[in-house]
């Protein structure tokens, strides 16, 4: 069991409708996710637009949506294949969720102490009281806010706090794998670093890993050890953060990290224009097809697979197709 | 920048929130001053007073929001200015939109969503009298040619537009009345970081063929970067620091700028940042002397007792003691 990858995803696909029933149309949201991550712990970062899926990609590993195909491994369990019971009791223990929205995460007329206390019992399944105190002043130790904070209730501290708090909650459980939705786009700036830090020591001293996603390729720079950039439901590059960064490959990558509103080098040249709309997500080949300055006849006609290259980074584009043997 | 330039002179302005018997003290003696063609940013984090200054400066003052003291002095036609706090309701009105813009914080998405686009147009020219239709659709159609727009847009609901798209009509409606000054909260929040880029180009046409004004609203310091001209700095109420946009982010000598600044992560930089220690203050209780002096780290005896008065560094100001000789 220590040695099972703590994530591991394959061929993930959900596919949603719009429209109406008869004559709406489906499209995929999640389109052949595949992930690992393995024991050792890391911060695996997925960038994207809004709507570009990860989102989605974040709540079926949590368990609150079903995949439409492909598998979710948790330390070696499909969670999926479990019953609905026993996934609702097995998989708090092991993976936690810190959502974009912190005021959303707490019940805004209880206090913090038995808001947490009430997860050490319930998730963690601690039964003595003072044990389960214990444990909660240990994680607002963790996240290094004062002990003070559990006796008040979420909607007098601040949004930093609190987000400081939805991370404690999410540690009572000693969870194996953290997933974090957004954490820091409500937080402003001069706080964002201090939870991003929390982050960090938590890998390195906790052992826990994070899926952190983000549209924020700032924060995904100082953060990750790996970043996968999601479009339209798909993986188009994947590898070492500092190898991205570095060198993005794809196209969509490279117009992400150049939109970047920079602190140290202005914007060069035109914003490209186009539209989005759902045929994007309809479409046979390429869907960054009709946005890429690169675009040839084949990449409307076929989809082009990940392709591994030399320094591990995998990008799905035809420009880095090996010649044919 | 000299006097007869300045389109917009803001002197001693103060506005409290009265909540609950408690004044919030919001916007607490801010000065400053916009020239004629530029971009001013103001920066600063959540709940520091921005969106306040925009309302009392565009005079929209509804309880609990109450006006104390202050000037807001607008230029009308050259060299002929008003203080918009000396004039009746009637001049108020005929100066709002054609002088002077307000696009308030998520206008996007309060689009009148059952009109079409060139219906919203003719409105703002029929609160101005009786209107040709068919010359004003000409004079929009050739003023968003001018722009680069698609006409198309004219014949569109709102929901049929993108984010950028629709954020972008909304500037183009915001100016159609060619004002001198614009009042932006916020445009590109709510964008993606590849929408937000044609946004500003947007803007900064506008300012070179108009030579318009534009406060530009943002708690991120990158897009004042890519921006804006001048920045202010705004903490708790008052303005810190202003300057060039460039020599702010070269040498910040504000101690709040600099954490400010200091707390963004930058590709290819550091991965070791702390961010700001404590929190912004509570408004209805500021801090004495300098509002800044619990998380300042280099706060000295004087900070905590006296406040800062604003001390001139060549053309910045700077609210700080250590500028102090």
């Amino acid at each position: 069991m220590q040695h099972d990858n703590v994530l591991e995803i394959r061929d993930l696909v959900k596919v949603y409708k719009s429209g109406g029933i008869v004559f709406g149309k489906k499209f995929k949201a999640v389109d052949n996710v595949s992930m690992t991550l393995s024991n050792s712990p890391e911060i695996f970062t997925i960038v994207g637009e809004s709507g570009c899926g990860k989102t989605t990609l974040a709540r079926m590993v949590l368990g609150l949506i079903e995949p439409t195909s492909g598998s979710i491994r948790i330390l070696g369990r499909d969670i999926w294949k479990l019953s609905a019971g026993e996934r609702y009791r097995w998989l708090p223990k092991h993976v936690q969720p810190v959502f974009q929205n912190p005021f959303e995460s707490f019940n805004p007329l209880r206090k913090v102490s038995t808001y947490l206390i009430h997860t050490a019992k319930k998730v963690a399944g601690v039964e003595d009281d003072g044990e389960a105190a214990e444990i909660v002043s240990k994680a607002l130790e963790e996240v290094r806010l004062p002990p003070e904070v559990a006796d008040r209730t979420a909607f007098e501290l601040s949004g930093g706090q609190v987000q400081r708090l939805s991370i404690a909650r999410a540690l009572i459980s000693r969870p194996r794998l953290i997933v974090a939705d957004e954490p820091v786009s409500m937080i402003d700036a001069s706080l964002r670093m201090g939870i991003l830090n929390i982050f960090k020591r938590l890998k390195e001293e906790r052992g826990i890993s994070f899926v952190y996603i983000t549209h924020d390729l700032a924060t995904a720079y100082y953060i990750s050890d790996r970043i996968a950039v999601m479009y339209k439901g798909s993986f188009v590059e994947a590898g070492e953060a500092d190898a991205i960064f570095r060198e993005p490959l794809h196209p969509y990558t490279q117009l992400l990290i150049e939109s970047i509103p920079r602190i140290d080098k202005k914007w060069v040249g035109k914003a490209p224009v186009y539209t989005t709309d759902i045929e994007a997500y309809l479409a046979a080949g390429c869907k960054f097809a009709d946005r890429c300055p690169f675009a040839m006849e084949k990449c409307r006609r076929e989809s082009p697979p990940l392709i591994r290259l030399s320094n591990g980074v995998s990008v799905a584009c035809w420009l880095y197709e090996k010649p044919s043997e | 920048m000299s006097r007869n330039s300045e389109v917009l002179r803001v002197k001693g302005l103060f506005a409290y929130y009265d909540v609950g018997g408690l004044s919030v003290r919001a916007v607490d003696g801010v000065d400053l001053s916009v020239g004629q063609g530029e971009i001013f940013g103001l920066a600063g984090e959540s709940g520091c007073g921005k969106t306040t200054l925009m309302r009392v400066i565009y005079r929209d003052i509804t309880p609990p929001l109450r006006f104390l003291s202050g000037e807001v002095r607008l230029r009308v036609r050259d060299g002929e200015e008003v203080d918009l706090y000396k004039l009746d309701q009637q001049s108020l009105m005929k100066i709002r939109t054609k002088v002077i813009s307000y696009i308030p914080q998520g206008s996007m998405s309060v689009m009148n969503p059952t009109s079409r686009i060139k219906n919203q147009f003719l409105e703002i020219f029929q609160k101005y009298g009786r209107v040709n239709k068919e010359e004003v659709l000409r004079q929009v159609k050739e003023k968003l040619q001018e722009l680069g727009l698609s006409e198309r847009v004219l014949n569109s609901y709102p929901h049929q537009l993108s984010g950028g798209m629709r954020q972008r009509t909304v500037i183009s409606l915001a100016t159609i009345l060619n004002p001198s000054l614009v009042l932006a909260d916020e445009p590109t929040s709510a964008l993606d970081v590849v929408y937000q880029r044609g946004v500003v180009e947007l803007i900064q046409k506008i300012r070179e063929m108009y030579r318009t004004s534009f406060i530009l609203v943002s708690h991120d310091m990158g897009l004042h970067y890519q921006a804006t001209d001048r920045i202010a700095i705004m903490y708790a109420g008052k303005i810190v620091e202003t300057g060039r946009t460039e020599d702010v982010f070269k040498k910040p000598l504000h101690p709040y700028s600099e954490g400010l600044i200091n707390s963004i992560p930058r590709i290819g930089g550091l991965k070791q940042l702390e961010g700001l220690a404590g929190l912004p203050p509570n408004l209805v209780n500021p801090p004495a002397g300098c509002r800044f002096h619990p998380r300042c780290p280099y706060r000295m005896e004087k900070c905590s007792i006296e406040e800062p008065p604003v001390f001139r560094v060549g053309d910045r100001t700077v609210a700080c003691w250590l500028l102090e000789r």
